[in-house]
C-alpha cells in the first residue's frame, strides 16, 4: 500500500507548473466529451426518453394554504420527442400537474428529458422521473477535476478512497439483504472503511497505524456510551425515521447510521492529531511526553470546535425541509422535535461524541507508544 | 435521549477543552437558535431565499469571529467564504432549478412517507432547498478557509521576505491536507445519514438507471457535493487573498504583526 515516491509525485507549484496545466486541459477537455456523452446517452437506455419541445400550461384550479396564502393548481400538456427504442424520432404526449409549492410534484421545462413509460397505443404515457443523468455526472466531474487541480496526487488519492469506499457500501448493502446480522456486518464495514480510508490516504506506516487504532477504540467507547443512553432512556420514535419503511429493526439500523456517520468525523481528528506528534516525533525521536502533549493539545483545541460545528450543519440543516413542512401544516414545534429533530440531534451529538473522545484516545494512545519505544531502546 | 447525549458531550467538551470546548458549546447553542430562527420565520410566511442569507452571514460571523476572535486571518477567510457562498448560490441554485430537486423525492413519494402532511403550504420547497444546501456547508467551509489563512499568516511572520507565489503555495499546501480529510468527513456523514436510503432503494430492487437519475440520489449527491465543491474552491481563493493582503500591508510598512487571540 506504500505509494512509492508519493511525495515526489506532488508536483511543486512552480517548477511543475507547466506540466499541471497541460494534465488539466487533457483532464477538462475529457470531462467535457464525457458530459457530451451523457448528455446522448438514451440509447443506453431501456425505459423510453423524451425530450420535452413543447408545453402548454394552464391553471387548472386555488385552494386555500392550510397555514396561509393560496396554492394553484397547473396541468402541463407536454409535446416530446422519443430519443430512444422503436419509437425514436416521434412525438408523445404527456400530461403533468405541479402546484406552486412543488411539494410531491415538478414544473418541467421545454428542454428537460423525462424517463417515461408509454401506453400501449404508443401516443401517451406516464412520467416517472427527470432524466438527471448528466447533471449527476456534470457534479461528479467537477468534484473529481477540483479536488485534482487543487490537491493533485492526494486528491487523486482521496477520490479513489471514495470510490473504493462506495464499492465496498454497495457490497454490503447485498450481504445484508442476503441476510447478514446488520450489527456485525457493520463492525466489519466500520473496519474496512477505518483502514483502507486511513491507509489509501497516509500510506503504509506508523501515522497510519496510530491513527487506525485511534479511530476505532474511539468508535467502540462511542457504541457504548450511545447504547448505555438508549438503554437508560425511552425510545424514539423510529417509525417515523426518514425512509424508515422497512420491516427490520429500525433501532439497529439508526445506530449503524450514527456509527457510520461519525466515522469520518472521528478518522478527521484521529489523523490530525497524530500526524502532529508524528512529526515531532520523526524530528526528535527522544521528545519526552509532556512536550508531545502540549502540541497535541494546541492542534485539539483549534480542532474540536470546527468539527463540532462541520457536524453541526450537515446534519441538523439536512432535517430542515421536512421541518418546514411540518410547521406549514400547522403541526407544533414539539410534534417536529420528536419526529424530526430528536433524530437529527442524536446523530449530531453522538457523532461530536465520538471525536470528542478521539482527542484523550489519542494523547493515550501516543504515551502508550512513547512508553513502548523507549523500553524498547532501553 | 437527546438531552443526556446533550450533557454528556458538554461534560467531555468541558474536560477535554476547558474553556475552548465551553465555547464551543456556547458556539452551538447559538448556531441552534439562529436555525430555530429561520425555522420560525419561514413557517411564518417569509421568503426562504432572503431569510437563508441573512442566516448564513449571521452564522458565518458567530462561528468565524466567536470562535477564532477577530483578527486579520478572520477578516481575511470572512472575505473568501461570502465570495464562495455567492458563488455556489448561483451554483446551487442553478442545479436545484435543473434537476427539480425541491420536495419530496420519487423514492419517498412510493414509499408513502409524509402522507399525513398535506401539499398545500404554500411554501416554494425549491427556494427552500437551495437554502439548505447553502447553510450545510457553513462549517466545512469555514473550517477550510481558517486552516488556509492561518497557515499563510504563520508562514508570513515566520519568513516575512517571501514573495506571494511563496505564500500562496504553502497556503495551498495545508489546504491539500485539510481537503482531503473534510471530503472524507462530509462523505461518511452524508452516507451515514443515506443508509436507510440505500437500503430502501435495494430492498425494492430500483433498477440502476432509475436509482441513477433519481432526485432521493441527487439531494443526497447536492448536500454533500456541493459542501466539497466549496472546500475546493475556498482553499486557493483564501491563500491568494491572504498573500495578496500580507503583501499589500508589507509593502507599506514591514511585516504585520497581530496579536493572535488564543
Amino acid at each position: 500500500m506504500n505509494i512509492p515516491g508519493y511525495r515526489a509525485m506532488k508536483l511543486p507549484l512552480s517548477a511543475g507548473r507547466h506540466t499541471k496545466r497541460m494534465v488539466m486541459l487533457v483532464l477538462l477537455i475529457v470531462a467535457a466529451l464525457g458530459y457530451f456523452f451523457v448528455a446522448h446517452d438514451a440509447f443506453l437506455y431501456d425505459t423510453t426518453i423524451v425530450r420535452i419541445t413543447a408545453i402548454e400550461t394552464r391553471h387548472t384550479e386555488t385552494q386555500d394554504g392550510i397555514v396561509s396564502g393560496t396554492e394553484h393548481y397547473y396541468g402541463q400538456s407536454i409535446t416530446g420527442q422519443v430519443l430512444n427504442g422503436e419509437q425514436k424520432g416521434e412525438d408523445v404526449f404527456l400530461y403533468n400537474q405541479y402546484t406552486d409549492s412543488n411539494v410531491r410534484d415538478e414544473q418541467y421545462r421545454v428542454g428537460d428529458c423525462l424517463l417515461v413509460e408509454l401506453g400501449q397505443e404508443g401516443i401517451s404515457g406516464k412520467i416517472l422521473e427527470q432524466k438527471r443523468d448528466t447533471l449527476v455526472y456534470a457534479v461528479s466531474a467537477a468534484l473529481l477535476l477540483g479536488m485534482i487541480a487543487v490537491a493533485d496526487w492526494s486528491g487523486l488519492l482521496a477520490v479513489g478512497s471514495l470510490v473504493i469506499n462506495i464499492a465496498l457500501l454497495v457490497g454490503a448493502l447485498y450481504c445484508y439483504l442476503d441476510g447478514w446480522n446488520i450489527l456485525a456486518l457493520t463492525a466489519v464495514m466500520i473496519l474496512l472503511f477505518t483502514i483502507l480510508s486511513l491507509l489509501i490516504g497516509n500510506g503504509w506506516n506508523r501515522r497510519s497505524m496510530l491513527a487506525i487504532v485511534v479511530t476505532l477504540l474511539s468508535l467502540a467507547a462511542t457504541a457504548v456510551i450511545y447504547l448505555v443512553v438508549r438503554g437508560v432512556t425511552p425510545a424514539l420514535q423510529y417509525q417515523m425515521l426518514e425512509f424508515g419503511v422497512v420491516p427490520d429493526d429500525l433501532s439497529a439500523l439508526f445506530f449503524c447510521e450514527i456509527m457510520v456517520g461519525g466515522l469520518g468525523a472521528v478518522m478527521d481528528v484521529a489523523i490530525s492529531l497524530i500526524s502532529t506528534a508524528d512529526e515531532l516525533l520523526e524530528r526528535d525521536p527522544h521528545i519526552p511526553y509532556p512536550e508531545l502533549r502540549q502540541s497535541v493539545r494546541a492542534v485539539s483545541d483549534d480542532i474540536m470546535g470546527t468539527m463540532v460545528n462541520v457536524l453541526f450543519f450537515t446534519y441538523i440543516c439536512g432535517g430542515l425541509p421536512e421541518m418546514l413542512l411540518m410547521m406549514r401544516n400547522n403541526l407544533t414545534i414539539s410534534f417536529v422535535w420528536e419526529y424530526v429533530l430528536s433524530f437529527e440531534m442524536v446523530r449530531f451529538l453522538t457523532g461530536s461524541i465520538g471525536l470528542v473522545l478521539a482527542i484523550p484516545i489519542s494523547q493515550l494512545v501516543l504515551r502508550l507508544w512513547v512508553r513502548r519505544q523507549e523500553a524498547a531502546h532501553g | 435521549m437527546v438531552k443526556l447525549l446533550a450533557i454528556l458531550l458538554l461534560v467531555l467538551m468541558l474536560a477535554v477543552g476547558r474553556d475552548r470546548g465551553l465555547q464551543s458549546f456556547f458556539t452551538i447553542l447559538m448556531n441552534m437558535m439562529i436555525l430555530l430562527g429561520v425555522l420560525y420565520a419561514i413557517a411564518l410566511g417569509f421568503p426562504p431565499l432572503p431569510v437563508g442569507m441573512l442566516a448564513g452571514i449571521l452564522l458565518t460571523v458567530l462561528i468565524l469571529f466567536y470562535q477564532n476572535g477577530n483578527n486579520l486571518k478572520t477578516q481575511v477567510a470572512f472575505g473568501a467564504i461570502a465570495v464562495i457562498q455567492v458563488l455556489l448560490f448561483v451554483i446551487g441554485a442553478g442545479l436545484c432549478m435543473a434537476g427539480h430537486a425541491g420536495g419530496y423525492s420519487e423514492v419517498k413519494i412510493n414509499l408513502g412517507e409524509g402522507l399525513f402532511l398535506e401539499g398545500n403550504v404554500s411554501l416554494s420547497m425549491l427556494q427552500v432547498e437551495i437554502t439548505v444546501i447553502l447553510l450545510s456547508l457553513l462549517g466545512a467551509v469555514k473550517d477550510a478557509a481558517v486552516a488556509v489563512t492561518s497557515a499563510v499568516y504563520e508562514v508570513h511572520r515566520n519568513n516575512p521576505q517571501l514573495p506571494a507565489s511563496e505564500l500562496f503555495a504553502s497556503g495551498i499546501k495545508i489546504g491539500r491536507e485539510i481537503l482531503a480529510t473534510t471530503i472524507n468527513t462530509l462523505f461518511f456523514a452524508c452516507v451515514g445519514e443515506s443508509l436507510l436510503l440505500f437500503h430502501i432503494i435495494c430492498y425494492w430492487g430500483y433498477s440502476f438507471s432509475f436509482i441513477l437519475n433519481s432526485k432521493a440520489l441527487y439531494q443526497v449527491l447536492l448536500y454533500s457535493g456541493i459542501a466539497g465543491l466549496g472546500c475546493i474552491a475556498v482553499i486557493p481563493l483564501s491563500a491568494f487573498l491572504m498573500a495578496t493582503v500580507l503583501k499589500r500591508n508589507g509593502a507599506q510598512g514591514g511585516p504585520v504583526h497581530e496579536t493572535d487571540d488564543h
